[in-house]
């Protein structure tokens, strides 16, 4: 597909899925509305639901659909595994385990973020200490180890759930399956993923290099380990800070680059903006559903986004292994 | 003449061997050297070393009179280039970009791509006879074609010694030759030189100025490619009787 196009599309499907999601919801809002109220606020119960609850919401699933299919980009080109991915691998579980610590021993919000990287962080650590960044790495075995990491952290985390007081079990549990309903501030989320898309432009040329290996990489003049640790560093944070105000919301980091990749190619000056852009759209429609397939009641948006997530996930590994 | 590329002692060991022992070598500008050697030899190693992307055991590498150590990996990248044994790519990156990657380490890091650069990947693209491949996927490329695109791009990043590390790689005959001799006569021009791991020593003989046979015990035999090969060198070489023909005026080498 021609280069332009494709980001015209990418770009008017963003603000079509804006559109639809501030516009769906108990109450339907009229588009013609929408565009009038967003011009011209005012004090009715629409103009108040668009600017104080809907436009908010979408912003931050946007966000938050951005910064997990930055990671996912970032830690494909790094693990040099187009099924890498910070759910699967144990980021998310390892920042999810930690932010329950943290709820039960009453750790204040402020310090979340920072017991969410310090989950992901460690979590990454372990995977790399048995799998090791080297080159030539198994697929199959940096899967497997990264699929039992995430069930160590699960088991941690009904073990959590288990010993928490019963009032608590439910918030909890909503919060893990991933849930955007209680959207704190956005500006945490939405400077990392400034901060981290900019950082992940810069190194763009590199990381198309590291496609080639990490020895063909270096030969070509390449730095590899200092590049791997900033890459690194950028997909850990950017995955906690998602994690630490959504919770573990997966298969968004990992089907998002692959679908993108059929339309700009693996080149990461194209792939890294679309795949954020459509990592935003993405969780904007998969909130939409989330909050009205069963209204009034709303459904965690991560089962919307395991339901998408994993048919493809089984389809791209089948058609890895050909 | 002043050395482009030297060996001090250098000694590589792996699996708890010693493969190559207080190696002495020399390479000087247009000498073309073909590496010899049974399997597990050392020669990979030996070209990983001098490509910078493997310590030695023990001895130094001078690259241009400076110690390998002494230069970064962009500055190694102007100087030395390596075509490695396989390469594959499993994602859908555009042939043309990936024939890119070898101006790396021209390219300043948030430039755009010059015109030069174009240029060079252009020229790369048609010596390799890979133009018609500009636009596909390069996970989708056959062996061959993947062979002739890591060529295009050792070409593209241009660099004054050239290591080819089993060249011969998933190419038939015919075309080996000839893509093999447009890298050759490349890194044959001034100031520019060519070190190649080959299987068969009568390629070596055809294609090389210089031999260097590696025995996988700690011992080398190495100079001008006519008083190495000989089947007696080679016998030794492989642990296996090997005859010599001499045709037209080629040398041919097979086993007994």
């Amino acid at each position: 597909m021609k280069q332009p196009l494709a980001i015209l599309l990418i770009t008017l499907g963003v603000a079509l899925m804006l559109l639809l999601s501030v516009s769906y919801g108990s109450i339907s809002i009229p588009f013609a509305a929408i565009i009038e109220l967003l011009l011209n606020p005012d004090e009715t119960t629409w103009s108040r639901i668009l600017w104080e609850l809907r436009l908010p919401r979408a912003v931050f699933a946007f966000i938050i659909g951005g910064l997990l299919a930055l990671a996912g980009v970032l830690m494909q080109a790094l693990l040099r595994n187009p099924l890498a991915d910070p759910y699967i691998l144990g980021t998310s579980g390892g920042a999810a385990a930690a932010m329950l610590i943290a709820f039960l021993l009453a750790i204040p919000a402020q310090l979340h973020a920072f017991m969410a990287l310090a989950g992901a962080a460690f979590s990454t650590l372990i995977l790399l200490s048995f799998t090791g960044l080297r080159q030539g790495l198994q697929q199959q075995q940096l899967l497997l180890s990264g699929i039992i990491l995430t069930t160590g952290w699960g088991a941690l985390i009904t073990f959590l759930l288990t010993a928490a007081p019963t009032a608590q079990i439910p918030g909890m549990l909503f919060w893990l399956i991933g849930d955007l309903g209680e959207s704190s501030s956005l500006l945490l989320p939405a400077a990392t993923l400034a901060v981290g898309l900019l950082a992940a432009l810069l190194l763009a040329k590199p990381l198309d290099m590291l496609l080639l290996g990490d020895l063909q990489a270096a030969s070509l003049g390449v730095s590899v380990r200092s590049l791997r640790f900033a890459m690194l560093s950028v997909a850990v944070t950017v995955t906690a800070i998602a994690v630490s105000v959504a919770g573990p919301i997966g298969f968004v980091g990992l089907v998002t680059p692959h679908l993108v990749r059929f339309v700009t190619g693996a080149s990461h000056r194209r792939l890294i903006p679309a795949s954020v852009m459509t990592g935003g759209m993405l969780m904007m429609a998969a909130d939409l559903m989330s909050r009205t397939i069963i209204a009034p009641r709303q459904m965690p948006v991560g089962v919307f986004t395991a339901m998408i997530g994993v048919p493809i996930f089984l389809f791209l590994m089948k058609r890895a292994q050909r | 003449m002043k050395a482009l590329l030297q060996c001090q002692d250098i000694t590589i060991n792996a699996g708890g061997r010693e493969l190559i022992h207080q190696l002495q070598w020399r390479i000087e500008p247009q000498q073309c050297w073909g590496i010899l050697g049974p399997n597990g030899c050392g020669k990979t190693s030996l070209l990983h070393s001098l490509a910078g992307l493997r310590e030695v055991d023990e001895g130094e590498i001078h690259i241009q009179q400076r110690s390998i150590n002494s230069y970064s990996q962009r500055q190694l990248a102007q100087l030395i280039g390596l075509l490695f044994q396989h390469s594959s790519y499993d994602f859908p990156t555009r042939v043309e970009e990936l024939v890119m990657s070898g101006r790396f380490a021209q390219q300043k890091l948030l430039a755009g791509i010059t015109a030069e650069d174009r240029q060079q990947v252009h020229s790369a693209m048609q010596k390799f006879k890979i133009t018609q491949l500009a636009g596909r996927a390069a996970n989708t490329l056959s062996g061959g074609e993947m062979q002739r695109v890591a060529m295009a791009i050792l070409h593209t990043q241009s660099p004054r010694i050239a290591l080819l590390d089993e060249p011969e790689n998933h190419l038939d005959p015919g075309v080996m030759f000839k893509l093999l001799q447009v890298l050759i006569e490349y890194f044959s021009t001034e100031n520019r030189s060519c070190i190649m791991v080959l299987h068969d020593p009568s390629v070596a003989v055809r294609l090389c100025s210089h031999l260097l046979l590696l025995f996988g015990d700690g011992r080398y035999l190495k100079g001008a490619t006519l008083d190495i090969a000989t089947a007696d060198n080679l016998s030794e070489l492989y642990a296996h009787p090997m005859h010599a023909v001499s045709i037209d005026d080629g040398l041919l080498f097979y086993p007994g």
